[in-house]
């Protein structure tokens, strides 16, 4: 299952990690114990609902909801009056609970109500008169750069709010940001050497304008949160979120409360991927002030579609050129990226990742960030990459084609590797993407030609990679000895598909006890030591770090013990499976459980050990994707033939998660390529809001991914371990879109290849001739 | 207008006055506390949900209260049975078949439904037939390896108490 390229040799053989593991909260799980956001209740709880802004765009002229007081079980009312002045920052989405002056998307909250039941809530919602003066409205990314667009403005302006985008990427931008210009919020440039230049040294230059659709993470558990404001000015709330420290610092910031009376429990949370941040917390809070009573809000899915965060839609033209011995000469790009009413999407990622997966001599990468007035966007594993190597990846598979190169070994001639620098300048540590390549190309898959498709259709083969930087934060954990020689560790980490297993083989491997002796707790923010946002593919990466170290401390203080009782230096004290001892006398020892029962009567007290991490840089993570595909050319139906997901996770702590994850990110790749798309009418109003016109990939539609870990050391991760969640992505959907322009013959530029827009793609080359047979156009 | 419902949830005869709106999914959840059935969507899409009504799988978000009149209503908490977990809850654990695990509750009450009526699936049949409920996390391979172990009747059943922990004995003479 994996492949070691690059491992250091143990001093002593691995006992848990690097093994395949069940989850250690597998039984919660299966047994529904495990408590997600929705399932938390207080007694005399009131429900929240929110009311929506049925604008695109509007200016709010003034909100009357005395009716709504009035009404059968309605408790309280909030709305943007409720909150201060100076802790609303207009331009940035969580810190901009409900529309102010102007509501810029269909679906903005304008207001919400707690009431007794949510029946009562949702029927006071017709009762609030909002008098709205609407205004000229703007959906496409294109059409609002040009210069007589409708223009959209956030109060006052101000700065620009970057802290979410910053938890997914570690990977600082040289390029400055350029002063905000009608609907561009934000502006890229990355230069190197002289593009013209080095498209007239190429033999071959291939170009095209991509677009992907903006699409929704579709966790399945949609957002919730219940929040008590207690008698004592306690703010307590329980809230499915992926960061429950962001939550505390967002709602104490919004609501002036100090941090440590605003007291967050993350639940169980069912995915995230990137989307589940801040954005519902502030209300019930608010709400719950008010009402000085527990208040739930549960979101919809139908909200979900309408006004969370989803991913952004693009348009991005790529161009590259090549010499016929496959040396790349020259990459022009440019991304637009739509960022909906609020900035803050991973347009300057999507720029820079154009340029980060070969070595591009010569380079002009240039990206706007562009108002409109959709729901703006988040986060959503590996933002914006996932644009970006659908667009790079699919030119280079033209490229190779028209040089009639194998397309794994162009990638192999050209492909970054350690010392070379990146689009921003950064030189890179040790990456893995010549090993991933390797991977792919040793893949039996790559090597067995393609069989003839059934009833003549085309069959087509497409491979593509991708990276992703990641996150490199710092994280604290506690561990504590207990009376039987076990031992609890403490973190204030989401539990997000279940790092903490990985944790617990951590904290095993250090203590040198078996799995059994571990557990591991989420503690709310009083109880629990720092940990970060559980995004950017971070948490296992840094918590690895600190869980070590918390192991080291424990075991300094138990040697400390251990020595004293054995009348030895502590130095000279050896350990495993319960036991400690002197070296210099190896028949005498002490368990764990002795020691733990001498330290508790000492005035040293009991044994708590405590860990800080973070990883001295981010190392990004490659991914590679093959994907065989069939083509019914007739309805556009593709059929997934093949999965190959190939990636380097440095060193597995725990192979079956790995997996799950490469599995995982693969599919919803396949979403990306076939599926998925949110999709506007012309007055702003999402089309498909609800599972059964948003389509994701179902069991039927999706083979088995055959998932590939390479192992490469990564010099600052705990034993060599690389961030994990996120590359998978980033690469599916351009390998598969690639693989059915390779099927069709004919170039495409389009995010998801639906059946309709595969149809229509061959109606049009049919028309125009182009039917050559060349997916290289 | 209240009505005066009388079922048996996991085996235990329930007697509550409802009001006749009220979808199951929530009877079960706000009125009982069985919190183990979802809400994904509400819509029947994504079976998240799903809990069994005479053995049948239902969406809950789809079914009222009232319409489980008289009926045996079966949600995930009442799958363990003699302290272990069934056979396809044990097979999600092994496996690794639960990520975030906000859509296991669904998957394995309808898979077991489904393993029952369908004992010998090809894997075509198997994937259509979980088809109605939806994962976000895993793509799906890991469930459907965890029902074939099923299937091949290789998954022994889990324990849900943890075994007791193996302890190191004290030196002599102490």
């Amino acid at each position: 299952m994996a492949k070691v390229v690059e491992r250091p040799q143990e001093k002593t053989a691995l006992r848990v990690a690097n093994k395949p593991v069940s989850r250690i909260d597998g039984i919660e799980n299966v047994t529904g114990a495990a408590k997600f956001g929705a399932d938390f209740s207080l007694p005399g709880m009131l429900w929240g609902a929110i009311l929506r802004s049925p604008h695109a765009h509007a200016r709010i002229r003034s909100i009357d909801y005395s009716k709504a007081l009035e009404a059968h079980g309605v408790v309280t009312v909030a709305t943007a009056a409720d909150f201060d002045d100076d802790v609303v920052e207009p331009t940035s989405r969580p810190h901009n609970v409900f529309a102010g002056e102007t509501a810029l998307y269909l679906g903005e909250a304008v207001a919400a109500v707690a009431a007794v039941t949510m029946e009562d809530a949702e029927a006071a919602l017709e009762l609030i008169e909002v008098d709205y003066e609407p205004l000229p409205h703007v959906l496409d990314p294109l059409r609002a750069m040009e210069p007589d667009s409708p223009v959209i403005r956030h109060g006052d302006g101000g700065e620009i709010d970057r802290t979410e985008m910053s938890f997914h990427s570690s990977v600082a931008s040289s390029a400055e940001d350029l002063e905000e210009s009608g609907n561009v919020s934000s502006q890229v440039q990355f230069g190197r050497g002289d593009v013209e230049e080095g498209f007239a040294e190429a033999d071959v230059i291939k170009e095209g304008r991509f677009t992907a659709a903006m699409v929704h993470q579709t966790y399945l558990e949609p957002h919730a949160a219940l929040a008590h404001f207690t008698p004592a000015g306690d703010m307590r709330m329980w809230v499915t979120s992926q960061g429950q420290f962001y939550v505390r610092d967002t709602v104490a910031r919004l609501l002036k409360l100090p941090a440590h009376k605003v007291i967050v429990q993350g639940t169980a949370i069912g995915g995230g991927f990137g989307g589940k941040m801040t954005l519902l917390a502030p209300i019930p809070a608010i709400l719950s002030k008010k009402a000085r009573k527990p208040v739930k809000v549960v979101w919809s899915r139908s909200e979900e579609l309408v006004a969370a965060n989803p991913a952004p839609g693009s348009v991005i033209d790529v161009k590259i050129g090549a010499k016929r011995d496959g040396t790349i000469t020259a990459l022009q790009g440019r991304v637009v990226m739509d960022t909906g009413a609020y900035p803050g999407s991973p347009m300057s990622t999507a720029t820079m990742l154009l340029g980060s997966c070969y070595v591009f001599p010569n380079m002009e990468l240039e990206g706007f960030e562009v108002l409109t007035n959709k729901v703006s966007v988040g986060a959503y594993r590996a933002p914006g990459a996932p644009n970006s190597a659908h667009a790079i990846e699919n030119v280079m598979n033209w490229v190779a084609h028209e040089i009639g190169m194998d397309p794994i070994d162009f990638r192999l001639k050209n492909a970054i590797g350690e010392g070379d620098r990146w689009p921003n300048g950064q030189p890179l540590p040790n990456v893995g993407a010549v090993e991933v390549l390797e991977a792919m190309k040793d893949h039996p898959v790559w090597g067995t030609p393609l069989a003839q498709g059934s009833n003549g259709n085309p069959r087509g083969r497409g491979a593509a990679i991708g990276c992703w930087s990641g996150g490199a934060g710092g994280s604290a954990a506690t561990i504590k000895l207990e009376a039987d020689g076990s031992f609890s560790v403490l973190v204030g980490t989401i539990n997000l598909t279940g790092n903490t297993t990985s944790i617990a083989q951590v904290a095993a491997e250090e203590l040198r006890v078996p799995l059994e002796y571990v557990s591991v707790h989420q503690g709310d923010t009083n109880e629990a030591p720092f940990g970060p946002v559980a995004g950017g593919s971070q948490v296992t990466y840094t918590m690895s770090l600190s869980a070590a170290a918390a192991a080291q401390d424990v075991l300094r203080q138990m040697k400390s013990v251990a020595a004293q009782r054995l009348g030895a230096d502590p130095d000279d004290i050896e350990f495993d499976e319960g036991k400690m001892w002197a070296q210099s006398d190896p028949d005498r020892y002490v368990t764990y459980r002795r020691i733990s029962d001498e330290a508790v009567g000492s005035a040293n007290g009991p044994i708590i050990g405590t860990g800080h991490g973070k990883p001295a840089r981010g190392n990004p993570g490659f991914a590679g994707t093959i994907a065989d595909v069939e083509v019914d050319t007739e309805t556009g139906l593709v059929t997934i033939l093949n999965l190959v997901g190939v990636q380097d996770a440095g060193f597995a702590i725990n192979p079956l998660s790995v997996k799950g994850q490469i599995q995982g990110g693969t599919i919803q790749g396949v979403g990306y390529a076939l599926l998925e798309e949110i999709v506007y009418d012309e007055d702003g109003r999402v089309q498909n809001a609800g599972l059964l016109d948003y389509r994701l990939p179902t069991a039927a539609d999706v083979p088995d991914v055959d998932a590939v870990i390479v192992e490469k050391h990564n010099p600052y991760g705990w034993k060599g371990t690389r961030i994990v969640g996120e590359p998978s992505i980033v690469p599916p959907g351009a390998a598969i879109t690639s693989a059915i322009s390779d099927a069709l013959g004919i170039p495409l530029h389009n995010m998801p290849l639906t059946p309709e827009r595969i149809v229509m793609a061959l109606r049009d080359a049919k028309a125009n001739g182009r039917s050559n047979g060349n997916p290289a156009g | 207008m209240d009505y005066p419902l009388q079922l048996t949830v996991n085996g235990v005869p329930v007697k509550r006055i409802v009001e006749p709106q009220v979808r199951l999914l929530d009877f079960l959840r706000e009125d009982l506390g069985l919190t183990g059935a979802k809400e994904g969507c509400g819509t029947g899409d994504c079976g998240a949900c799903t809990v069994l009504i005479d053995g049948d799988p239902h969406h809950s978000c789809l079914t009222l209260a009232v319409e489980a009149e008289g009926a045996a209503v079966t949600t995930v908490e009442g799958l363990v049975t003699d302290d272990r977990l069934n056979e396809v809850q044990s097979a999600f654990v092994s496996e690794g078949a639960t990520q975030c695990g906000i859509c296991t509750p669904g998957f394995v009450v309808m898979a077991t439904a489904y393993l029952r009526d369908n004992p010998n699936p090809t894997d075509d049949e198997l994937r259509m037939g979980i088809a109605g409920n939806l994962c976000r996390c895993t793509g799906y391979e890991t469930i459907v390896t965890a029902l074939h172990s099923v299937i091949d009747g290789k998954v022994e059943r889990i324990e849900v108490a943890p075994e007791p922990l193996e302890l190191v004995p004290e030196p002599e003479g102490e």
